[in-house]
């Protein structure tokens, strides 16, 4: 308890000589400074990733110049799992479900002014991360429908050096932190993958063929949703559209495709890690959907989202 | 109130085991006296401290959790219109009593999907499980899936409706999840920012 004591202290005496305004635009300077140092600073280092069920360290190598930057990603244990990609475009894989149909910049960048709208943003104070002193920010929601974020900055690039999620009973949900990185340009030789990573397959994307376009009659409040996309997984299969919400911060996607006849489902709730997916079983007039939510949303959310696909369902009927 | 009273209601929803009403004690008391939030704020430090995340205490979801209570739209009101009681301690206990028709299928566990995570339960306090990180769910190296999947009836206002029994999801409905979950978090590794921790999600999921 004598820490804790200290620690209130501390940010008592904080408090006398800041105001919460000034606080406020400290932590969106922050943050923009963080999406900046992604395509400004070159490092390279080793990370953990944990969550309920698992632990994982994962080496990257980050090179940033003249407006490309590249990215290595290897998972360090168990199956050399690994990615390179080049602005954002994925080069290869070593195992990868889907293709890169996504385009990125269709995404719309985090803004801090449309952030706090829906989230508080708080410096906490700072420490000390992967041997390089770091500010903490915590990024608290509004309401019950997202979660927390403390994003650990590093002080002199700006860099995210580690990130907690946690719900709204304060329980951590994920862990992501590095142990440690070295702010310095990175070789090439560095960056080409290994015999492992494959160059990404062709998706089959079809447009012609519509799925049934089905959308969720509710939002959480700020989420906005991005592209239709639709595609088949393989070519006998029906096609799968899907439609990737945000808010910023916090991403969920809605995958709805027909239930053929080997397509056996019901309405089902399933939990990764931080990650819930909600099924939904529709009837419409033209046959039978399916409706899933998933995103690194709270339950309780999802399951608005996708009880509220009912409601679109009967409008349209 | 009586303080003895609320500190207990504290010190039960810092050890999960407040009920209901406990936690509209805390929260209640907590929007009227900011030393409240002071103590709960400092049990949360002293707690984080013992695990070793310095900062984890200072995230206070309270204020957030109560508009929520209070702004929480009635979804299952048409089933409750039959009963009079309007006291949002029975509206909450319905909710629960909806949630209570959730089914469990666990197949491959690290996280039972229990009615502390259903929909609209507003209670701080019902999961008694560390969730993170979970050293033995992780030590199983060899399971293949550690989604935890629960089929449901999805009866509107079917409030009273016992446990059922326990119903597994079709083997193409999980293969189905588990594609859907590879594509949400590649995508989102893609196209995000901050960019690693979604790509490390995605690695996580792929190295099951």
């Amino acid at each position: 308890m004598v820490i804790s004591k200290r620690s209130l202290g501390c940010c008592c005496v904080a408090a006398l000589f800041v105001s919460p305004a000034v606080l406020a635009n400290d932590a969106a300077d922050l943050l923009q400074r963080m999406a900046q140092a992604t395509e400004q600073v070159s490092y390279k280092g080793a990370f953990v990733y944990e969550r309920s069920g698992s632990f994982s360290t994962h080496q990257v190598w980050h090179q940033a110049d003249s407006k490309v930057v590249t990215e290595r990603l290897l998972q360090a244990d168990g199956e050399p799992h690994e990615w390179v990609r080049r602005n954002g475009d994925v080069q290869c894989a070593s195992s990868y479900s889907a293709g890169p149909v996504w385009d990125p910049a269709a995404q719309p960048a985090m803004s801090p002014e449309r952030l706090e709208q829906w989230y508080s943003l708080e410096t906490l104070g700072t420490t000390r991360v992967a041997d390089r002193p770091a500010t903490v920010l915590a990024v608290k929601p509004r309401d019950n429908y997202r979660y927390a974020y403390e994003l650990y900055l590093d002080n002199e690039t700006g860099l995210l050096l580690k990130s907690l999620l946690i719900n709204e009973r304060s329980t951590l949900l994920e862990r992501f932190r590095f142990t440690n990185i070295a702010v310095t340009d990175v070789a090439d030789a560095e960056l080409a993958p290994g015999a492992g990573c494959l160059q990404v397959g062709v998706t089959l994307k079809d447009d012609a063929s519509k799925a049934e376009s089905i959308e969720p009659s509710w939002l959480p409040p700020g989420f906005s949703g991005g592209e239709e996309d639709v595609r088949a997984y393989s070519v006998d299969e029906s096609p799968v559209s899907s439609r990737v919400y945000t808010d910023g911060m916090a991403r969920f996607t809605v995958f709805v495709e027909p239930l053929g006849e080997e397509g056996l489902a019901d309405d089902l709730r399933a939990q990764l890690g931080p990650t819930v997916a909600v099924s939904r079983k529709l009837s419409l007039n033209n046959g039978v959907f399916l409706a899933t939510v998933v995103g690194e949303i709270p339950p309780a959310a999802a399951e608005r989202i996708a009880a509220s696909f009912d409601q679109s369902v009967e409008a349209q009927q | 109130m009586r303080n003895e009273v609320l500190q207990e209601s504290l010190s039960a929803l810092m050890d999960n085991e407040a009920d209901e009403l406990e936690v509209r004690r805390v929260l209640q008391a907590a929007e009227q006296d900011p030393t409240v939030r002071g103590t709960w704020e400092r049990y949360q430090i002293a707690r984080s401290v013992l695990h070793k995340e310095h900062w984890q205490g200072s995230v206070d979801l309270s204020a957030g959790i109560a508009a929520a209570l209070r702004d929480e739209p009635q979804l299952q009101v048409a089933a409750e219109s039959a009963a009079p009681l309007k006291s949002g301690l029975w509206r909450n206990m319905s909710r629960v009593a909806v949630a209570a028709s959730v089914t469990m299928a666990v197949l491959v566990g690290v996280r039972m999907v229990n009615q502390g995570d259903v929909p609209a339960q507003p209670t701080l306090a019902v999961e008694n499980t560390v969730e993170v990180p979970s050293f033995a769910a992780a030590g199983g190296m060899s399971t293949r899936s550690g989604a935890v999947l629960a089929g449901y009836s999805q009866q509107p206002g079917v409030g009273a409706e016992p446990l059922a029994a326990a119903k597994a999801p079709s083997a193409w409905h999980e293969q189905r999840i588990g594609r859907y979950l590879r594509e949400h978090a590649e995508n989102s590794a893609q196209s995000s920012s901050p960019q690693l921790v979604p790509y490390a999600r995605a690695a996580s999921i792929e190295g099951r």
